[in-house]
């Protein structure tokens, strides 16, 4: 049965049979006068209280003779004061409504229903994200509701121009997911685009912005989409013409195209001084040279060319060499695996046995692998500087632990050689990227110098409110993007 | 290989890295004895390599649908790349790993090559942008730490020895740095009039170059003469503490410009190659040129001896001026007998 029929009882049957077996699917059957009625809802998903005194109550003072759609106008006119009322033609939507925890009111005779908005179901407080923390800004992070995320979107950016709009994605689940974007500075064909992209992903249920990155990106090493926990970053991306992909059920925002020059930048830089918002961003990239490379190239040195090295630090290097079993190359990889190990226990573990990962961690790792003369102490402050370095861009960790591992064994089997050619490797490897039509390396790479005013450096806000590039203006962007 | 446009800034730091590269695998045995002289060799070798682009561009623009310009260019890059790795391994084996395997070397760098010409010229030239940031903060560091050791002393008169030398040197550096061909082929992919750029960064290349070989003179005077590598030998006894020795830095920023410049020569050798047949397989087509660098590369006299030197000087004489003045003739005696 696709459209709802003017029995009740032929209605209620439908969706009695479509939820069968779901404990949840409440029918709450009672009379408007004369006319008999039901008020369906999902247990859980609306506020019982709420839908008690807006709902039931009124629905139940009505004393008319009307029947039939006559009814239902009388009461959408004069009875019932629910701010998101909607009629509904079809069995689909009412099950759609229902999901999205609405009452829905169906009365004998008549064609239609009405939805009501009482959601009332369990959901975490707002609270400051932990993985995107700031010095200086809003405490407020996404949560997994995508309303709420919506509603902390639209109080910072008061514009009509703002748009949401909502797709569904997810063969059984059918999760909802909101593009939004800033109507007067999105690029239309790259919305186009990305809609595209969005309404083809075939899943069976996206439980996760996860879910759906891979969908938006290629599968290479530098591909890479956005993800925001914090509206005010995504408010940010979005004045520059990005486009933000909320999917209900998580309190990650996608956002895209994603530059890789936005892995260095955070919103403190903002809000800090320019002076020191630059220096911080040129740490940033130094850290990560460093995450990147100094183990490959200890390796390829200390062990291809050691003429390189200072004699005082050649000749400690040496002594530990001497008296511990593995080459450089086994002891840099074995100190990188066990720090990985150790990473991924300290993010599985309960919280509770947090604090003890964190203790045998640096007892086995930093102190008695050491004494005990199983790995040097200068490979282990290596990998050590290199994984600190590495937590400054944590954007850019996934990338960053393979890229190490590859280096250290380059490095280790080729030599600085083999480090030239994995550099020339990467270098190709990032500029062929491109995230819906715009270069990932723009722009460093075809270099903009306007655009470049918040990429190494951060300009006073009063030279930079001129200068912020919106992406679709960004260099080597595609023709087929640029066609407003 | 994707076909998309570039911009005149970015072709023309193609031109700035292709034209600067090669100058780290210039051979002092091959130079005659004068660096004075070889300062303004580089400059004759620049003019001389915009000068021979006239005559490739009008073969490139009125013969282009020809069979033997379709032939000949793909054979000639081909040429070009194996020339190319072999120069940069034969370098790599004398200076910085000794104790590599040449075949081994050559192989790996021409893959990656073929990897960057595979991704597109778009790619190239983001790549270029980033090669030539790191090259250009890499030669500023050497150049100025090793004004630490320069001599006034060691001065040379230029020409002391008669004009022979700058000849010889000339054509020496003509034949490396001649990159006219391939830009002839790439700058089809330039969306913009590039001609000043392009003329602008072709000479701060041999600018610098010009001032790398005065600084090998002054810092290290005769004894640069006893070295086979001069550029990579004035890197190697120059120090910025902490750094011993900047060859780490030195061979670092010319080997990704080599495996740059040779992976433009890979485009242009691919773009000729489609002309005459479009469904030519981009890796299959440069199986051959592979193999034929491996089997090169493990030939230990052939490493010994020769740059090629000889065969890229007359390869390009043959493409810039024989094969164009055959083309005349040949069009003017066509149009004679149909008139």
């Amino acid at each position: 049965m696709e459209l709802i029929s003017v029995k009740l009882s032929e209605n209620i049957t439908c969706l009695k049979e479509l939820f069968k077996n779901a404990m949840d699917f409440t029918v709450r059957e009672f009379k408007i006068g004369e006319c008999d009625a039901v008020l369906l809802s999902l247990d859980g998903m609306i506020n019982k209280q709420q839908a008690a005194i807006s709902i039931l109550n009124p629905l139940m003072d009505v004393n008319s003779k009307l029947t039939g759609n006559t009814l239902l106008e009388y009461i959408s006119s004069n009875s019932i004061g629910t701010a998101d009322e909607q009629k509904l033609y079809k069995i689909s939507e009412i099950t759609e409504k229902m999901f999205l925890g609405f009452a829905v009111l169906l009365i004998d005779g008549a064609g239609y229903a009405l939805s009501f908005g009482v959601q009332g179901f369990e959901r975490r407080s707002v609270s400051e994200p932990d993985n995107e923390v700031m010095q200086q800004g809003s405490k407020e992070g996404f949560v997994e509701a995508f309303l709420i995320n919506i509603s902390m979107v639209r109080r910072r950016m008061r514009n009509t121009g703002l748009k949401f709009e909502m797709l569904t994605v997810g063969e059984e689940s059918k999760t909802p997911v909101v593009l939004c974007y800033l109507e007067n500075k999105v690029n239309k064909q790259l919305l186009e685009n990305i809609k595209n992209k969005v309404k083809g992903i075939k899943l069976e249920s996206a439980l996760a912005a996860g879910y759906l990155s891979g969908f938006l990106k290629k599968s290479s090493l530098f591909g890479n989409i956005g993800i925001t926990e914090r509206p005010d970053t995504l408010c940010g991306k979005l004045a520059e013409g990005r486009v933000g992909i909320i999917v209900d059920g998580t309190p990650n925002v996608i956002v895209v195209p994603h530059l890789f020059a936005e892995n260095f930048q955070t919103l403190d830089d903002y809000a800090n001084r320019p002076m020191y918002a630059s220096f911080t961003r040129c740490i940033r990239f130094i850290a990560f040279l460093i995450a990147a490379f100094l183990p490959g190239l200890y390796a390829a040195i200390v062990i291809h060319r050691p003429e390189l090295i200072p004699d005082v630090l050649l000749s400690k290097i040496a002594a530990e060499e001497a008296a511990t079993p593995f080459s450089i190359m086994w002891e840099l990889m074995l100190v990188n695996l066990l720090y990985e190990i150790m990473r991924e226990a300290g993010l599985r573990a309960p919280k509770s046995l947090g604090q003890a990962v964190s203790i045998v961690g640096a007892l086995v790792i930093g102190d008695t692998a050491v004494q005990s003369g199983l790995i040097g102490a200068t490979s282990l402050m290596v990998i050590a500087s290199s994984a600190i370095s590495g937590y400054t861009i944590q954007k850019l960790y996934e990338q960053l632990s393979i890229i190490r591992l590859l280096l250290i064994f380059a490095g280790g089997i080729l030599g600085v050689w083999g480090i030239i050619l994995s550099a020339v490797f990467l270098i190709y490897n990032i500029c062929s990227e491109e995230n819906f039509g715009i270069p990932v390396t723009s722009p460093f790479a075809p270099f903009s110098l306007k655009a470049m005013s918040d990429v190494i450096i951060r300009l006073p806000w009063r030279r930079l409110k001129n200068m912020r590039s919106n992406i679709s203006n960004m260099p080597g962007v595609k023709d087929s993007i640029n066609d407003k | 290989m994707i076909n998309n446009k570039i911009s005149s800034w970015q072709f023309s730091f193609f031109a700035f890295i292709s034209f600067i590269s090669p100058f780290a695998f210039i051979r002092n045995d091959m130079l005659n004895n004068n660096i004075a002289d070889t300062v303004f060799s580089v400059f004759a070798a620049f003019v001389l390599s915009v000068l021979i682009s006239l005559p490739i561009n009008f073969i490139n623009e009125s013969f282009k649908d020809n069979i033997a310009v379709r032939i000949i260019y793909p054979v000639y890059f081909n040429f070009i790349i194996t020339s190319d790795a072999l120069l940069v391994t034969k370098m790599l084996t004398n200076t910085i790993i000794p104790e590599g395997n040449p075949a081994f070397i050559s192989v790996l760098m021409l893959l990656v090559a073929l990897y960057g010409a595979v991704k597109g010229v778009e790619c190239l030239a983001r790549s270029c942008t980033a090669i030539s940031f790191f090259f250009i903060v890499g030669i500023l560091f050497i150049g100025l730490a090793s004004f630490q050791n320069f001599r006034k002393e060691e001065y040379i008169i230029p020409f002391v020895n008669g004009t022979t030398d700058f000849y010889n040197n000339s054509l020496y550096i003509f034949s490396l740095i001649s990159f006219a061909p391939q830009f002839i082929i790439l700058k089809e992919s330039v969306k913009e009039k590039f001609r000043l750029k392009y003329i602008l960064l072709t000479f701060s290349s041999a600018l610098i170059a010009s001032i790398f070989f005065l600084l090998v003179q002054y810092t290290l005077g005769y004894y640069a003469l006893t070295q086979e590598y001069p550029f990579y030998t004035l890197s190697a006894v120059t120090n910025a503490m902490p750094l011993k020795r900047l060859d780490l830095i030195f061979t670092f920023i010319f080997i990704m410009a080599a495996i740059l410049r040779m992976s433009l020569s890979f485009i242009a050798s691919y773009k000729t190659a489609i002309r005459s047949d479009k469904s030519i397989n981009k890796f299959l087509f440069f199986v051959p040129l592979i193999i034929s660098v491996l089997i090169l590369s493990l030939n230990e006299n052939f490493m010994k001896e020769g740059d090629m030197y000889i065969i890229r000087l007359i390869s390009l004489v043959l493409l810039s001026l024989v094969i164009p003045i055959i083309f005349i003739v040949y069009n003017k005696i066509k149009h004679r007998r149909r008139s």
